[in-house]
């Protein structure tokens, strides 16, 4: 009940504000150097303390009364622009940005929108620009591994790509780029991230205090847009890396009309070393490689339509190959045989979207939007064997395809409505289709064999696809509506609700989830915020590890495996100093999480058993923790300084005897340090360092000998007894903490064709041996002579220090 | 310059082939040993217990196995038999003989651990019928069909096969004359769901009764044609177990497969105990249970 009353209040105050005589004016702001929109750009009106902010696709409606006002835009990197208008009449006024030199701090520190303003809280936008900067493991800069530096956010371990957003799983991470969800964002299992940081745009990560827009996810949503391609030239740019090489193409087809953006990487160590491989594997293949691919389209139909059509393609892919041939010659029968067999693994996401932005009015603001995602992995063994004499054939030959995937298909409808300056509602529809195939097998085996007097005979005993889980379709919708409201100079709300729909298998979920935040102003250097927020996510990853392998597979909640849900708190205190050059926020966060699913001890998560056989549901989890964060994003010296103290418990019936116990990735204190400097314009250095609390294992606390099926002990003469490890509990071992430091050299020279950047740098400069896992094992050491076997604790470490070399050029 | 620059590199190149594992020291818990009582009997059989003590992670000791124990069997408040010790077979032995139904507690005591009790869980003795004689189902494949009437309750079952040959079923000149010997495992196989829902282990499959639970059931085993032309006779051997044997082998062979990888490998898994007290708390370690087998000899022509 309580829910409607809000959601009848927020119409309420929005028809007030409709009763009064004003005139709009609106637009789009847009970056002059190439066209490209500018998100969350500042548009305020100094006369009335009163502004907006440019949404996704640059757009900005401000309603006003009557009269002469100076209308500022402001956002970072970019020269403040200041325009005198004479509202008497609604007006249209396009905005382009001139990019700022060296001095942006001098030109955009006033009266950029700043986390003290915001209503909003838990929300980090990361600049691409500093992501580039960011050292990264082989010169590969990486999206996601930037996110994991941020306070909250966590990384699984040593290398990899998955991360964990304030004691959630990484399955409770709403992926989305240019609005499609990507279900697995991991090139390599796990140790570098899909996205391609030269086609990306704008980097935002929202960890609670969550809009009504967004849904779908427990523990946070990663909005990852694209570039839209430059409108007004051709340029170019790209890398040679020493694991992989990119390029990316943008330009106008139509000047100031239409633009494309093309951007490609691929990895070639499989080409490079193939010589080596072969000669290693008797002249056989085998290799790994990854690729992606991002492109986009936009048009502009005139200044109230616009199309975007935008794509994603990435595969990884493991191959192994072995064969032979054999022939000889006896008595003229001539005697020939072959064998062959080809082992491949390959995963891989394909995304795409075409998004219409309609302008209805100067106040209404449209965006419909087709989604198609698909993400497949494929475990494939080929096998070809055949003998053939003079007179004789006999060949058999195997194909075996065991995959599973979801494709999703969708559409949304968002509409952005700015009826005056004091409210911005946000309300829209949102309908996936989607399909699991949790585990299927393709079986196809045929035989063929012809004897001396010619008689033929073909077999195909098999020839099927069995579903060891059952393929599964989900209708999955919500409506939301959102306002953001201005109550007066201090007080700024949030308020929203988000119904959903989930069907599967003929069971229903219905939801109602409030958002709600708030910001209060102290003065405008000091703010004040709260946020509540309720999600509810309809789809499970089974996951052993959780590192964002290309097996963990997703599945739809059924009859029996519920929607897992979460309630989450979050106080924030936000401080500008130095006239917002540094912005400090301190947050605290409690989350309560339900339904939440883990796979069965011992479970595989692939099999040929039905998934819903491996799980234990209805588990409930909590987390709590406060999170500093420092950011500098303007001047020379740029980065941040985050803190997480965290805790994070798990409780499922069927595990740990049905008690609390602590999540794998339950870090009481994380530490980054992200700095980059530029010294000149022709050289600057990014410096990284982490620090973090080390993850949980389960670790055995004693040992015992066991039977055979016989009933026997055999070996207790020679002391080779079998034996069974005991475990007292579920996480009760911390492995060592983990740190790190990486460092990069970045060298800038003008050349005549464009710019070229030489990037040097080294992952963990101090060698850090981080923990990976850990292991109990025999170590032999030759003690007078005599070899002797010590137990002990064997820790495992991924990377040591890795140098890195890269060649960048743009023009 | 570059004299400290070709430094660097070595000195990275040098680092970087260093060894990635590492011996740590980690802030385990104190170990308490505890007993281990490993028991499994067989109907027709005496009763039988090995003792034995737990050992830290770390330890270097082999399996200490106590020949001071005492070991008691107990029917309800009554104890009928003290086990004793067989320094030849390292274990301790009843005179009593294991009959079918019984539901008997072991005790087990020592001076420096504390004492240790389990009780066996019930379980039906299920026979073999209808067992047809196996058939090549193709050039390399022979079948087995035999069906059991499995009772209303939970039931546990294990089954094997094995092939006895006669010393001139070879040809001396035979390459596999030294591989073969008189009696030999049957490796088998099966499309049967209830049995792929079970574990394989070295010849046996474990599995339950939750596919066919109270209705008459028919199996099919695949083998190799090879063993049946060769054989003289197969010998098919089913078990009804309880539910201690069934639950402590399967875990045992899940954690066997279970490692240490947090990637690649699933969360280790305990292996079932049987020397629980009330409230669920670790009092010692080890099996308390019994089988009860059913064989057929099968002659091969």
């Amino acid at each position: 009940m309580k829910k409607y009353l809000i959601l009848s209040i927020l119409i309420v105050i929005s028809l007030y504000s409709f009763s009064q005589q004003k005139y709009t004016i609106s637009g789009f702001v847009n970056d002059n150097e190439n066209g490209e929109s500018l998100i969350g750009v500042n548009v305020i009106v100094k006369e009335k303390l009163l502004g907006t902010t440019s949404n996704t696709y640059g757009f900005y409606s401000l309603t006003l009364p009557e009269g002469s006002y100076e209308i500022s835009f402001t956002y970072i990197g970019f020269e403040t622009m200041k325009q005198s208008v004479n509202l008497n009449k609604n007006i249209s006024l396009n905005v382009d940005l001139k990019s700022s030199s060296t001095d942006i701090g001098e030109v955009t520190i006033v009266a950029e929108e700043t986390v003290v303003e915001r209503t909003q809280t838990s929300i980090v936008d990361v600049p691409v620009q500093q992501i580039k900067n960011i050292p990264a493991l082989l010169g590969e800069v990486d999206v996601l591994k930037a996110i994991q530096l941020l306070p909250g956010v966590q990384s699984g371990g040593e290398g990899t790509s998955g991360f964990y957003v304030r004691g959630g799983g990484p399955d409770q991470n709403l992926i989305l780029l240019d609005g499609v969800p990507v279900y697995n964002a991991s090139h390599l299992f796990g140790f570098f991230s899909v996205f391609n940081a030269d086609a990306i745009k704008n980097v935002r990560l929202t960890k609670g205090g969550f809009p009504a827009r967004f849904g779908g996810r427990l523990s946070s949503v990663l909005e990852i847009d694209m570039k839209e391609g430059n409108m007004k030239k051709i340029e170019g740019e790209g890398s040679i890396g020493l694991i992989s090489s990119k390029l990316t193409l943008q330009g106008p087809i139509i000047k100031d009309k239409t633009s494309f953006i093309v951007s490609g990487r691929r990895t070639y160590i499989d080409i490079l070393a193939q010589p080596f491989i072969r000669s290693a594997n008797d002249g056989n293949p085998a290799g790994y490689y990854f690729y992606d691919l991002n492109a986009k389209l936009n048009h502009k139909f005139s200044e109230k339509d616009r199309l975007y059509l935008s794509a994603y393609l990435g595969k990884d892919r493991f191959y192994l190959s072995e064969g032979d041939e054999y022939s000889s010659l006896v008595e003229n029968n001539n005697y020939k045989s072959t064998y062959r067999n080809d082992f491949g693994l390959d995963w891989g996401n394909v995304t795409s979207s075409l998004r219409w932005n309609h302008l209805f009015s100067n106040k209404l603001f449209a965006n419909t939007t087709l989604t198609y995602s698909k993400y497949q992995f494929n475990t494939i063994f080929d096998s070809y064997s055949s003998e053939v004499t003079t007179f004789t054939t006999d060949s058999d030959t195997t194909n075996f395809n065991y995959f599973s995937g979801v494709k999703d298909y969708g559409a949304k409808f968002d509409f952005d409505y700015l009826p005056n300056p004091n409210h911005y509602i946000k309300f829209g529809l949102n309908y996936v289709r989607h399909n699991f195939y949790p585990g299927s097998l393709l079986l196809y085996l045929s035989s063929y064999e012809r004897d001396s007097l010619g008689v033929e005979n073909y077999q195909v005993p098999y020839d099927t696809t069995f579903n060891f889980s059952e393929a599964l379709e989900s209708n999955d919708a919500f409506f939301y509506v959102e306002d953001d409201i201005k109550v007066n100079d201090q007080l700024k709300v949030n308020l929203g609700m988000h119904v959903g729909y989930f069907n599967t298998n003929n069971k229903t979920y219905y939801s109602f989830q409030p958002r709600f935040s708030s910001r209060y102003l102290i003065n405008k250097d000091w703010s004040l915020k709260a946020s509540y927020a309720e999600m509810q996510q309809n789809i499970h990853l089974l996951t052993g590890s959780g590192a964002g392998l290309p097996t963990d597979i997703w599945v739809p909640s059924t009859d029996s495996v519920p929607p897992q849900y979460s309630k989450q708190v979050a106080f924030a205190a936000n401080k500008n100093f130095s006239n917002g050059l540094i912005e400090v926020s301190i947050e605290g966060y409690y989350k309560t999480m339900s339904d939440l699913i883990t796979l069965i001890p011992g479970a595989e998560i692939i099999g040929f058993e039905d998934w819903k056989n491996k799980v234990d549901t209805n588990g409930i989890g909590r987390s709590y923790g406060a999170e500093l964060f420092i950011q500098k994003k303007k001047g020379k010296t740029t980065g941040w300084i985050g803190y997480t103290l965290s805790f994070s418990e798990r409780k499922f019936e069927g595990v740990n005897f049905g008690n609390w116990y602590p999540y794998k990735f339950d870090r009481r204190h994380d530490f980054s340090l992200v700095i980059s400097h530029e010294f000149s314009d022709n050289f600057d250095v990014g410096l990284t360092w982490v620090y973090g609390t080390g993850n949980n294992m389960t670790f055995l606390e004693s040992r015992y000998p066991t039977v055979n099926l016989n009933g026997n002990i055999n070996g207790i003469d020679e002391g080779s007894v079998g034996e069974i490890e005991y475990y007292p509990t579920r996480n009760n071992l911390r492995l060592p903490a983990y740190h790190r430091l990486d460092i990069g050299l970045n060298f800038h020279k003008k050349k005549k064709w464009g710019d070229r950047t030489i990037s040097v740098g080294a992952y963990n400069v101090y060698n850090r041996k981080n923990p990976f896992f850990l292991s109990v094992n025999d170590n032999i050491e030759i003690q007078n002579g005599v070899p002797t076997s010590t137990r002990v604790v064997q820790q495992t470490s991924l990377f040591p220090i890795i140098p890195s070399i890269s060649y960048k050029f743009k023009f | 310059m570059k004299r400290f620059f070709y430094f660097v590199i070595i000195v990275i190149s040098l680092v970087s082939c260093d060894n990635l594992q590492t011996v740590i020291d980690v802030d385990l818990p104190p170990h308490e040993p505890k007993l281990v009582v490993n028991s499994v009997n067989e109907v027709g059989k005496k009763w039988k217990a090995y003792v034995s003590v737990s050992q830290a992670p770390l330890s270097n000791n082999d399996f200490v196995f106590l020949n001071d124990a005492l070991v008691i069997l107990i029917d309800g408040d009554t104890s009928l038999d003290t086990l004793t010790y067989n320094a030849l077979k390292n274990r301790y032995e009843s005179s009593l003989i294991v009959q079918e139904g019984t539901n008997f507690e072991i005790r087990v005591s020592h001076s420096k651990y504390n004492t240790i009790n389990a009780a066996l869980f019930p379980f039906q003795k299920v026979l073999l019928k209808s067992i047809e004689e196996p058939q090549n189902i193709s050039s390399e494949t022979t079948s087995l069909k035999f069906t059991i009437d499995d009772p209303q309750s939970n039931n546990y079952y294990m089954i094997s096969l094995k092939a006895y040959y006669s010393q001139d079923a070879y040809d001396t000149t035979d390459i596999w004359q030294e591989y073969y010997s008189e009696m030999e495992k049957i490796y088998f196989d099966s499309d049967d769901p209830s049995l792929n829902q079970g574990q394989f282990s070295r010849g046996k499959v474990l599995f339950d009764d939750k596919l066919f639970n109270g209705t008459t059931k028919e199996f099919n085993l695949f083998f190799d044609s090879y063993l049946s032309t060769k054989a003289d006779s197969i010998l098919l051997n089913l078990w009804s177990v309880d539910y201690a044997f069934y639950n402590y082998f399967t875990t045992k062979i899940i954690q066997l497969n279970t490692g240490n990888n947090p990637i690649f490998n699933s969360e280790p898994v305990n292996v079932f105990n049987s020397f629980l007290n009330g409230a669920d708390e670790i009092q010692g370690y080890g099996i308390f249970a019994v089988l009860c087998r059913d064989s057929v000899i099968i002659q091969m022509d």
